[in-house]
């Protein structure tokens, strides 16, 4: 009696796809039950009764409890609505179409509706529409077909003059046939004024008024030309002639959509019910269209009419849409209604708040706290949660007795059930009331008892915001009294969760299949690490690390009491019962003791059954030298699982390393033994603390005289030096730096003296403070706070930064008005020199307020920002996944990668930076763990290594490796064997086993090991290799955009040089994603043909760099002579030699007269190497007096050398290996010009402008770039993410061949679904163009299948199974005629 | 013979220029039988610790060669006792029987002058 399998709900019918199109009266009419007709809604009789064939007929469903519908008799909740419709008196324009009106009208002859191509390019382009086109080649088609239509003037098939077609005010559309056009005269214009004539003479005015004469192209005109275009020209236009025809564009005929969709409410407040807008709006139409027909009728003017239609034609369009702009302001509506466009465009609209997301059952939401009780796969549900939420269970043989207790239990016993569901009845009975000791007799297997929640339930526990994957897991709820959820405070990160008051949901998956699901890939042990790079997220934090870095340092001793009392306090739930191996003391004379390290050993490996054998070497958080003998004993060598030195912290114990001691445990041993170690240090470090005790008073803050002194020393230094920049510069002293003015160059000084003083107070802390100090402990070990935040709390809380700066003027020409006029004092411009102990003077008070103020600020931009950025990313890469071929496609089976990450490879599985395997770290460990099981083996020699790992290596097991791989282990094993026999040489150790015994244990390995590491590689290797179906587009988005949240929005970074400044954080990864074109620091970095020389470096410069005219000359001056005048230049010569530009007169009277000043060759002379003339000609246009002051105004401003679009060249010097090598960083675009540039050295030039890279280099270049700045911009925040992912994000931007950015218009040449494009933004454009082109959705996607909520094709949901069902025949069963035995003798 | 040795110096206070006697070995036993470095808390009969002051018991963790000595002889073998550490440097000859993974006893007694 096994739950029944999932199968997808009704296989006989199956959404295959779904198709836009446009709607014609005759279909809407079909579809109808009814015409509505009465503008009233409710007879007048008072018993609100809906008028018939009005608006709330109830034959279009019903909307009251009361009443049932009367056109299939069901029930408010069953009855899914009928629809009526109404007939327009006067046909109107479709608020949505009417852009594709106007293009529709532009395409075809306003006389005779035929296409306005000619019949030669009509036939190219019917054949090219023949062949099966995508969305996106039709959309592109239809504008191709649009402009060459549009280059036609005169009907190729009647002859008429078609004009421009525009747009003239709301709805309103007029066809401008008489306009001139060019040359010649226009005949249809000529006849069409000569028929005016007699007019004219008749009335004058009429004269005035006929060059301002357009056609209206009135709705009823326009569907007769519709109307008439045949069928075979429809293709041209793009449609889909089997779902619309043009002429359907023009309303004639309205639906009413059925009453469950606009509900009436019967108000409380006032008598009647409030009505929908879309009632009323209907209502409202109808009732225009009895005016209409009145007027009709009645002959009214013309003009009156007119006025009604425009009217009508408003209400319709507000009808669908009532965000139309442009509306006269006497016919704007009074109030804001809801169009349907309204209700299905944005984020609480019908598509992302009703289809993308549905609100669920069986969940729950309260306040979370911590509990270090809790396994790290554990959630305890509040007993009142348990109770509610609950699982529907089929009996069978097994469960039989503890479902009877439950029903007997009932709903308010906690291990009960709520309801049960009969097998033979099916239907659902409430426990609550009734018998249920006689239900419970009566449970046959098969029935449904809808038990509430218990121990070991699968859960789903989520946190918003859900930025990445691991922000909802799987989780055994246990079942506690108290009304919060708790968990293991190691499982915060992940969710980003802390306790002051967070809330989080719990899911309760409804079916066996989807617990399975939840737990093997949401479960919580099986997400310790995060996809983003592979380092562990569920870690020790704060508390934990501080207890573990305590109870390891060295003089921590413990008698045999207190030890065991330690080991016991880290045992509950799992090993509550497991076995303790007692280390021997370490300490065995004078008492025996034991050290806080080997109760830490006891917590990784409890006994000598345990397999876990971990081994760990790395350098801790205050590492200073000499490896194990570190004086900080902050080397950490963990073997064989005992701590043997060093004292744990952060690196080892915390999330975002890989050296953490857990990781090395989850990727040697597997996650069930990483859990229950963690879950013995959640229990150990508590215990510890709260026995030794750890809090922080007010003696914690209190400097002492040392540290007073140190910082009075700090201050001191710091305040004269700024005094001596200000002064420096008063007597103009101060050198610049490049590309700085000379305040600008103190600023940035001063800053960087003000802005070290903090980080040497922090480090005067660290050196002066006890090292008990709580605080500093805390810093120490990275718990908690940093050496700031102790210098800030004891010594000095430093400068105040305002977007980089110092605090700017808020008054006149000061910051605050306690200080002098232009001060630029550290005081007077936000220095706070006092720390929270001592307590701020009211000026720093306030700055201090200014300073914190923009961190507020910054994190509330930054979310939205982020959030926006994060939604992009998502729906562009949602549907990205790994095949089973190993590339990597998107729903439409378009090949974004051929291999994910050119390595198939798993993020998540790399132990090393972006490599499957850390090879030393694993060699380290394999001959660790072996050591004492190949003590009699002989150990090897390097050659000896060589030859065995080649031979093993041919061994058809690790075929499965690639070549690289093979091949990087190998050179791997090459360097070892170097090693050793470097050693060997050294000590002169003999091969043959003959020297001292001792020496064998340098570097020892064995054959056994060898062929064991290789095993451990290989299976390292195997097990990173991504599964086919991840999601790797969706694990990517989150993986970029979720470190997007943290960074802090701090705009500007310095690089390299002082003075150029790149943008950085959030606004940078936007720039890139976005692909701008205009990206706001461009720097072009290029390399030199001779690095480093930098005379050579100079010259280049000047090359590259914008020079002007009046840059070098000495002066401009204009002559003026009894017979000439002109302009003389002359030039700095000594100047242009000190700048090595390579101008000489010739070159520049060549830039003069490339100018726009429009300078003759002749009339420029050179008289001498630095004296040129111009002289100007007298023209029709201007005296030779004005045409010299306008040259002479412009002329110093011409441009004698460098690239325009450059606006600064800086020489960077680069010091860093040893020589100083230079190059060129150009601030500026025209990346082909500087390749191009002599003395640049064009194949080591590099842009962060993509498009610019794109233009230049073509698209592989441009990815590169992309991925390079990506990269770029995330390090330099301290974020590490896999290059995969990086480079799958490159890979979608780039893959269509052109650079596209993640934003709506990139995406919508990206993916092909209307609705997966409806679902992102722009609801009702897509939805419309879809329409029109008649656009088949096939539901491919992830977007489309929740909308249409069918599973979708990525992960367990990408295998299908093809299954070949060979029928058999039918057996004929033989007839009882057949048989002889029964057949009557006949006697013959 | 160089050596570095961490010692409690709580519980068996050292001062400098202290002299000591100080001996490594694989057993507490009399008799050299090899430990089975499981403890045991009900300790009963001699051992050799009796006649010494100070006592621990480590592992030997790593042993090396000397990377910055220039004469080519001279090995490291690092002792963890609970993580306190003791480097023992010297010619290979004086580190004989010295094993990874291998358990040891430093058994210490103060010397009077």
């Amino acid at each position: 009696m096994v739950k029944e399998q999932f199968r997808e709900a009704d296989v006989a019918k199956k959404i295959s796809h779904v198709t836009f199109g446009l709607m014609n009266a005759d279909q809407m009419g079909q579809y109808s039950q009814l015409q509505v007709v009465s503008k009233n809604l409710y007879s007048q009789d008072g018993n609100r009764k809906p008028i018939p064939y009005g608006v709330l007929d109830h034959r279009m469903g019903t909307s009251e409890k009361s009443n049932d519908c009367e056109t299939c008799g069901r029930a408010l909740a069953d009855c899914i609505g009928h629809y009526g419709f109404l007939d327009l008196e006067l046909p109107c324009f479709h608020i949505g179409y009417f852009r594709t009106t106007i293009t529709v009208l532009q395409m075809i002859c306003k006389v005779c509706s035929k296409i306005l191509l000619p019949p030669a390019v009509r036939k190219t382009f019917l054949d090219n529409f023949k062949r099966p086109m995508t969305y996106l080649q039709r959309k592109s088609a239809k504008k191709r077909v649009w402009e060459r239509c549009k280059k036609v003037s005169k009907c190729p098939y009647c002859g008429a003059t078609n004009g421009m077609v525009k747009k003239c005010g709301l709805l309103k559309i007029i066809h401008d046939q008489f306009k001139k056009t060019g040359k010649g005269e226009n005949e249809v214009l000529t006849d069409y004024l000569s028929s005016f004539e007699a007019a004219i003479e008749n009335n004058k005015e009429i004269e005035g008024l006929l060059g301002k004469n357009q056609a209206v192209l009135n709705p009823l005109m326009v569907k007769g030309m519709f109307e008439r275009i045949q069928s075979d020209d429809i293709p041209l236009l793009l449609m889909n002639s089997s779902v619309s025809h043009p002429k359907d564009l023009i309303l004639t005929r309205i639906l009413a959509p059925p009453l469950c969709i606009r509900p009436s409410v019967v108000s409380d407040l006032k008598s009647g019910t409030n009505e929908d807008d879309v009632t009323m709006k209907l209502t409202e139409i109808i009732f225009l269209n009895d005016v209409i027909q009145k007027h009709r009728a009645t002959g009214a003017k013309m003009q009156m009419i007119m006025e009604d239609w425009d009217f009508l034609q408003l209400q319709v369009a507000l009808l669908y849409n009532s965000e139309t702009s442009g509306i006269p302001l006497h016919m704007q509506p009074k109030k804001y209604t809801r169009g349907f466009v309204q209700r299905l465009k944005g984020k609480q609209g019908r598509f992302r708040g009703n289809l993308s997301g549905k609100r669920v059952d069986f969940s729950g939401r309260t306040v979370i706290s911590p509990d270090p009780n809790m396994g790290i796969d554990q959630v305890a549900v509040p007993i009142h949660v348990a109770k509610v939420m609950t699982y529907p269970e089929k009996v069978n043989k097994a469960n039989i007795e503890l479902m009877r207790k439950l029903i007997i239990n009932g709903c308010d016993v906690h291990p009960g059930a709520n309801f049960i569901q009969q097998r033979h009845n099916n239907i659902k009975r409430f426990l609550r009331y009734g018998n249920r000791e006689k239900i419970a007799k009566e449970l046959k297997p098969g029935d449904i008892v809808e038990r509430h929640m218990i121990d070991g339930d699968i859960v789903l526990f989520n946190r918003q915001p859900s930025l990445h994957k691991l922000s909802i897991q799987a989780f055994y709820a246990k079942v506690k009294p108290h009304r919060t959820f708790r968990f293991n405070e190691c499982c915060c990160n992940p969710f980003n969760a802390d306790f002051d008051g967070d809330e989080m949901n719990l899911h309760l998956p409804q079916t066996e299949e989807a617990k399975a699901e939840a737990i093997t890939l949401m479960g919580s042990k099986s997400n310790i690490v995060t996809p983003r790079n592979g380092e562990p997220l569920i870690a020790a934090i704060q508390d934990f690390i501080t207890g573990g870095y305590l109870i390891t340092q060295k003089d921590v001793f413990f008698d045999r009491a207190r030890a065991c009392q330690l080991i016991a306090s880290m045992l509950s739930s799992t090993d509550e019962r497991v076995k303790i191996d007692l280390p021997p003391p370490c300490i065995w004379k004078p008492t025996k003791l034991w050290t806080g390290k080997q109760i830490f050993s006891v917590l990784l490996r409890p006994n000598k059954q345990d397999p876990v054998k971990a081994n760990l070497r790395t350098k801790g958080k205050n590492y200073t030298s000499g490896e194990d003998l570190c004086y900080n004993d902050s080397f950490v060598v963990v073997r064989n699982s005992e701590l043997l030195c060093g004292s744990m912290d952060k690196g080892t114990l915390g999330s975002g390393s890989k050296n953490n001691i857990f990781y090395v445990i989850l990727r040697d041993y597997g996650e069930v033994y990483t859990a229950k170690c963690l879950a013995r240090l959640a229990r150990l470090c508590p215990a510890f603390l709260s026995n030794r005790g750890f809090s922080i008073g007010i003696g914690d803050v209190t400097p002492g005289y040392g540290l007073l002194k140190a910082k009075n020393m700090l201050l001191q230094d710091g305040y004269s030096k700024c005094d001596r920049y200000i002064k420096d510069l008063e007597e103009g002293k101060l050198t610049t730096q490049p590309g700085c003015s000379e305040e600008e160059t103190l600023e940035a000084m001063i800053l960087r003296e003000l802005s070290v003083i903090r980080d040497h107070a922090g480090k005067a802390c660290l050196r002066e403070l006890h090292s008990s100090n709580s605080p500093l402990t805390m810093a120490v070990c990275g718990s908690k706070g940093s050496f700031i935040n102790i210098s800030q709390m004891i010594a000095c809380v430093g400068q105040q930064a305002i977007s980089g700066k110092r605090v700017p003027n808020g008054f006149e020409d000061r910051a605050l008005p306690h200080f002098e006029r232009h001060s630029k004092d550290p005081s007077a411009r936000g220095f706070v020199q006092n720390s929270f102990y001592s307590g701020l003077t009211p000026t720093e008070f306030f700055f201090h307020t200014m300073g914190g103020r923009e961190g507020l600020v910054d994190t509330a931009v930054k979310t939205a920002e982020t959030g926006y950025m994060q939604r992009r990313l998502v729906k562009s890469l949602e549907d990205l996944c790994s095949q089973y071929d190993s590339t990597v496609r998107n729903s439409t089976s378009d090949i974004v990668q051929f291999v994910y990450g050119t390595d198939g490879l798993d993020p998540a599985a790399m132990e090393g930076k972006d490599k499957p395997v850390d090879f030393k770290r694993v060699y380290d460990h394999i001959r660790a763990c072996t050591c004492t099981m190949t003590r009699h083996e002989p150990s090897l020699q390097g050659e000896g290594l060589i030859s065995a790992v080649d031979e093993f290596l041919t061994h058809s097991k690790y075929n499965m490796c690639s070549e690289d791989f093979k091949k990087e282990v190998r050179d791997f094993c090459v360097e070892v064997g170097t090693t050793i026999d470097k050693t060997r040489s050294k000590f002169n150790i003999s091969p043959d086993g003959r020297s001292v015994p001792v020496l064998y244990e340098l570097e020892r390995v064995t054959r056994t090991q060898v062929e064991m590491f290789l095993d451990c590689c290989k299976d390292k290797y195997m097990k990173a290799c991504i599964e086919p179906g991840t999601a790797v587009g969706a694990v990517c988005a989150q993986s970029i955009g979720e470190p997007g949240t943290q960074m802090t929005l701090k705009t500007f970074h310095f690089a390299g040089v002082a003075s150029m400044n790149i943008t950085q954080g959030v606004p940078r990864i936007k720039e890139i994603m976005n692909a701008s074109k205009n990206i706001s620091t461009p720097i072009i970095t290029a390399q030199l043909d001779v690095q480093n020389d930098a005379e050579f470096a100079r010259v280049v410069k000047g090359r590259i760099e914008k020079t002007e005219l009046g840059e070098v000359s000495e002066y401009l001056e204009e002559v003026f002579l009894p017979d000439d005048c002109f302009i003389l230049v002359k030039l700095d010569l000594e100047r242009i030699r000190l700048l090595k530009l390579e101008v000489n007169a010739s070159t520049i009277r060549e830039s003069i007269c490339a100018t726009k000043l429009k300078i003759k060759f002749n009339n420029v002379h050179i008289h001498s190497t630095a004296v040129i003339t111009i002289h100007p000609k007298e023209s029709a246009k201007s005296s030779m007096y004005y045409t010299l002051q306008f040259w002479k105004k412009e002329l110093p401003y011409i441009r004698i050398k460098g690239i325009p679009s450059v606006t600064r060249a800086v020489i960077h010097i680069d010091e860093s290996k040893g020589d100083n090598t230079y190059k060129l960083l150009v601030e500026g675009d025209n990346l082909r010009s500087v390749m191009a540039t002599q003395g640049v050295k064009g194949s080591h030039v590099t842009s962060n402008n993509t498009i610019e890279v794109e233009k230049t280099l073509g698209i592989e270049a441009a990815r590169t770039t992309i991925m390079n700045e990506i990269n770029y911009t995330m390090s330099s925040h301290g974020m590490s993410i896999d290059i995969r992912h990086v480079m799958l994000l490159a890979d979608l931007m780039t893959y269509k061949g052109e650079v596209l950015g993640v934003t709506r218009f990139g995406l919508a040449k990206m993916k092909e679904s209307v609705l997966m494009l409806a679902s992102f933004e722009k609801t009702a454009d897509h939805l419309f163009e879809a329409a029109y082109h008649g656009q088949k959705d096939v539901i491919s996607g992830v977007s489309e299948c929740i909308i249409m909520g069918i599973p979708m094709t990525v992960g367990t949901g990408l295998f299908q199974l093809l299954h070949k069902t060979e029928k058999k025949p039918p057996t004929q069963r033989s007839l009882v005629f057949d048989n002889p035995d029964f057949h009557l003798q006949t006697t013959s | 013979m160089d050596l570095i040795l961490d010692v409690n110096t709580q519980v068996y206070p050292m001062d400098l220029a202290d002299k000591f006697r100080m001996v490594i070995a694989t057993t507490l036993n009399e008799d050299g039988t090899p430990a089975d470095n499981e403890y045991n808390p009900i300790d009963a009969g001699s051992s050799r610790a009796d006649s010494f002051e100070y006592v621990m018991y480590g592992k030997v963790y790593r042993l090396e060669g000397d990377e910055a000595g220039s004469d080519s002889s001279r090995l490291a073998a690092y002792v963890s006792y609970g993580g306190l550490l003791m480097r023992l440097q010297g010619d290979a000859n004086n580190l004989h029987g010295f094993e990874c993974d291998s358990h040891v006893y430093l058994l210490m007694k103060k010397l009077a002058f």
